[in-house]
């Protein structure tokens, strides 16, 4: 599903942020990344995310060598990925189900299909009554529901979720982990980047501790 | 459940590709009129220069003294048939030389007591390729006073003005083409600017460049054509103007200029041509910024 070799990122000359990251997920599964601020999560994310080119290794998606793959496949693959951003990167102008819509209109979604996909996306996760809203006017928490609606809305392969916790609402952190299971359930892979390495300790989902841009094979403390 | 988009505006992706979509239509009217006046006038000379190279072709008159004697015109007239180019000389009789005087001095006068000039009438090949220098230096040696009329050389001279007002011509076409390619491109690099962060998103998820790039070229094919099409009839008005003009004065110099055909070709060229311009400029920047893109 997602495998990398001897994965390696610079910018520039300037120091490695992530040095000889090798690891597998497998279809289904569900990782923490865990690590502290600056750890290289984020980096390690954009790479996975096909937003950033690795400097060294190689990266394989789906069975697709990314090295080697067209700018066609490339966005080919990114729509088998929903991200979760850290600061959720919605759309300030369009609205709530327009931002949600995003994917489905890029894959071409027949105009019903969508709307339908997305009143239902937004029902699950009971905004359905912000659907008109604009970002702006919307709380942390329902803005980042509509982050995750995004990101899920297409019933991606992968998903990664870029330190989705933080906002302090135990509620609201209890409901997205709810969430990425069950898409664990629908054979989606989850790979959650969080620096809260006791919320992570909280579930029995297997962690990936990120330590000064290396991978530490042992469980992170907690 | 309510998407303020429309079904139509759902399908593409929501970029606004061109901002200022106004100031380019309004610059490729400009250019589009100007090309249209240009292509005009290079197919306006070239149906002249046509003309004009076919009365370079036809004959040429060549005028000797009053008091030439037969046997030296005989010399002359041989000298005249051995020239290459020419395929016929034959002296002009008194009675054809009154002719042709006749609109000037009327039939009353007793044309011959004047003493009338000798013409012969030279008849040459179509491609007009004859010495005349050469032939005038032989001339020389039998008939010192022999001249030739001498409409050719100012044709000549009119058809290299015109040959440079061809050029000059064609050089506008091409500066009002790159002005138009210049301000689609600037155009589309404003309207990618502006939509950067929404196209980075749509990247982020998936999107084609060519889907893309796709929305900037469609734009921008839209504004140019109808820039093209309202520089184009401005254009076409302006040399209806000028025909009607031309036609009221009866003047027929401007007889081979007012063919209709090829000025609606050009006129359609013109329309066409800015709509593909514009699109392929707009193409070429969207596609370049999207490079820089992961």
């Amino acid at each position: 599903m997602v495998r990398l070799q001897n994965v390696a990122k610079r910018y520039g000359e300037g120091p490695e942020i992530l040095h000889d990251v090798s690891f597998a997920l497998a279809p289904g599964s569900f990782h923490f990344l865990t690590g502290a601020g600056g750890s290289g999560k984020t980096t390690l994310l954009n790479l996975i995310a096909l937003a950033e080119r690795a400097s060294a290794g190689a990266l394989t998606l789906f069975d697709v060598a990314t090295d080697g793959a067209s700018r066609a496949m490339r966005a080919q693959l990114r729509r088998r990925i929903g991200m979760l951003y850290q600061d959720c990167r919605l759309d300030g102008n369009l609205s709530v189900a327009d931002n949600v819509a995003l994917p489905l209109r890029i894959d071409g979604t027949p105009t019903q299909t969508q709307r339908d996909h997305v009143a239902a996306m937004l029902d699950w996760l009971g905004i359905s009554g912000k659907s008109a809203a604009l970002p702006a006017v919307l709380s942390d928490a329902e803005r980042q529901r509509v982050a995750l609606a995004r990101a899920i809305v297409r019933r991606p392969d992968l998903l990664l979720a870029d330190e989705p916790l933080v906002s302090g609402d135990e509620e609201v952190a209890l409901l997205l982990v709810d969430a990425f299971e069950r898409m664990t359930q629908l054979g989606t892979t989850v790979l959650v980047a969080t620096r809260d390495a006791g919320f992570a300790a909280r579930f029995l989902h297997p962690r990936l501790h990120l330590d000064g841009g290396a991978l530490s094979n042992g469980e992170a403390s907690s | 459940m309510r998407i303020t988009a429309s079904p139509e505006r759902l399908r593409a992706l929501p970029i606004v590709p061109d901002p200022s979509r106004w100031y380019l239509a309004a610059v490729v009217a400009v250019m589009a009129f100007l090309a249209a006046l240009a292509g005009i006038g290079l197919i306006a000379l070239g149906d002249a220069r046509r003309d004009w190279n076919g009365a370079l072709g036809g004959t040429l008159t060549l005028e000797l003294p009053a008091d030439t004697s037969p046997p030296r015109l005989d010399v002359v007239l041989a000298m005249l048939r051995q020239t290459q180019g020419v395929t016929g000389a034959d002296a002009l009789d008194a009675a054809k030389t009154a002719r042709l005087l006749e609109p000037w001095l009327g039939k009353s006068v007793p044309v011959d007591i004047l003493p009338l000039p000798r013409l012969v009438d030279i008849r040459i090949e179509g491609g007009g390729a004859v010495d005349l220098d050469g032939l005038r230096q032989r001339l020389k040696s039998v008939a010192p006073e022999a001249q030739f009329d001498d409409h050719r050389l100012w044709l000549a001279k009119l058809l290299a003005a015109s040959s440079r007002l061809q050029a000059i011509a064609a050089a506008i076409l091409a500066a009002t083409a790159a002005v138009a390619a210049a301000s689609a491109a600037f155009s589309a690099g404003n309207g990618f600017a502006r939509n950067g962060e929404r196209i980075a998103l749509l990247h982020a998820l998936g999107a084609q460049d060519r889907d893309i790039a796709a929305r900037f070229v469609l734009s921008a094919a839209g504004t140019g054509l109808a820039g093209g099409v309202l520089g184009g009839l401005a254009g076409a008005g302006v040399w209806a103007t000028i025909a009607g003009m031309a036609r009221s004065l009866d003047a027929p110099s401007f007889a081979p200029m007012v063919a209709d055909r090829p000025v609606v070709l050009v006129i359609a060229a013109v329309m066409l041509a800015s709509a593909l311009i514009a699109a392929s400029a707009a193409g070429l920047v969207a596609r370049r910024r999207l490079l820089r893109l992961p």
